[in-house]
């Protein structure tokens, strides 16, 4: 599915992809025009830009904006529609609308984690050098009773947890 | 920032400025005196000196004759069974319990710092300066510590352990 969306990005019919096409094919102004940079579009923070979003309007439009020039009562429910499409980019709604990003973005992480984990097993099993003889079970069973001989801080710490006279450890 | 109610006030801000820095001088004059008024006389009745090298300790016991030895950390290697890595040394400092005791501190070549930390010691080893610590112990035992001052490559690998006697 990721694959099939990401060439959709790039393919399209005529053979150059969606991304990268700027041309206003598909909008409400119809082809022609370069578009303009980004902040001249309506967007959250900025939702009254000072140009409207179609310049250059062919007779039917511009017949439209000269009826917008009378009473709105006038105008039926699908003339105001195109005056808005004729200002705005986007409704508020297409506007913040939600995407899948998310999803691409998590799973990259997750696939991230995934791979330093084969990197971390690759260095333990390969890199790593063998622990010190300290570390067996039996070396700390005998540091341990040395330390218990020795009564390593015997107030607070270590010896203090132990009784000697039962010889095990205080509950 | 430029309501005319918060702009020149030049009497109040010089007055909340010196105000408090009388009150803090105040302050910290008496707790300086009760600070150097808290620190024991000790009376010691023995003194070592320790100099800390790139990396190991030398200590000098220079009041009844004079034993100077090194003191190295024991590799993991020549441990015996249930030795503490990284901590054993082949000399240790042997010193006697209830007994005023002062450490004369000092390095040969870069800081270190000598650290026993159940005793609450820990001295800086500044080359060329001498720093003391004084301490008297109750308890016998073996006591740990490890140099406490980034000194090079094996700065972790220069232990400090002291043999309390009775």
């Amino acid at each position: 599915m990721l694959p099939k969306a990401a060439w959709s990005l790039v393919l399209r019919k005529g053979g150059r992809g969606r991304r990268g096409m700027h041309s206003s094919e598909g909008t409400a102004c119809g082809g022609g025009k370069t578009p303009r940079y980004t902040n001249c579009y309506a967007q959250r923070h900025y939702p009254m830009p000072e140009e409207p979003f179609c310049t250059e309007l062919n007779a039917e439009q511009q017949a439209l904006k000269e009826k917008e020039k009378g009473s709105w009562t006038l105008l039926t429910h699908a003339e105001k529609v195109a005056l808005y499409r004729l200002q705005f980019n986007e409704t508020f709604a297409e506007m913040n609308r939600r995407s899948n990003e998310w999803k691409t973005v998590m799973g990259c992480v997750f696939f991230f984690f995934g791979f330093a984990a084969l990197v971390i097993w690759w260095q333990r099993v390969y890199m790593f050098p063998p622990k010190p003889i300290t570390l067996t079970d039996e070396w700390k069973a005998k540091q341990l009773q040395r330390m218990l001989d020795m009564k390593v801080n015997p107030v607070q710490g270590l010896a203090s947890h132990w009784d000697y006279e039962k010889k095990q450890w205080k509950k | 920032l430029t309501n005319t109610n918060i702009t020149d006030a030049q009497e109040m801000e010089t007055i909340w400025t010196i105000l408090p820095a009388v009150i803090l001088i105040l302050i910290a004059l008496p707790s300086l005196r009760i600070l150097y008024m808290t620190d024991e006389i000790n009376n010691p009745s023995f003194t070592i000196k320790s100099i800390g090298h790139q990396w190991y300790w030398t200590y000098e016991y220079t009041d009844y004759g004079g034993l100077i030895f090194n003191s190295y950390m024991l590799p993991p290697l020549f441990l015996n069974p249930g030795d503490l890595r990284l901590l054993e040394v082949d000399n240790r400092v042997v010193l006697p319990i209830e007994a005023p005791v002062r450490m004369m501190i000092t390095s040969q070549d870069v800081l270190h710092s000598w650290t026993i930390p159940t005793l609450g010691l820990k001295t800086d080893a500044v080359p060329g300066r001498l720093n003391q610590t004084m301490f008297t112990a109750t308890r016998p035992g073996v006591y740990y510590g490890q140099c406490s001052e980034i000194c090079g490559a094996n700065h972790s690998f220069m232990p400090i352990v002291a043999e309390l006697i009775p």
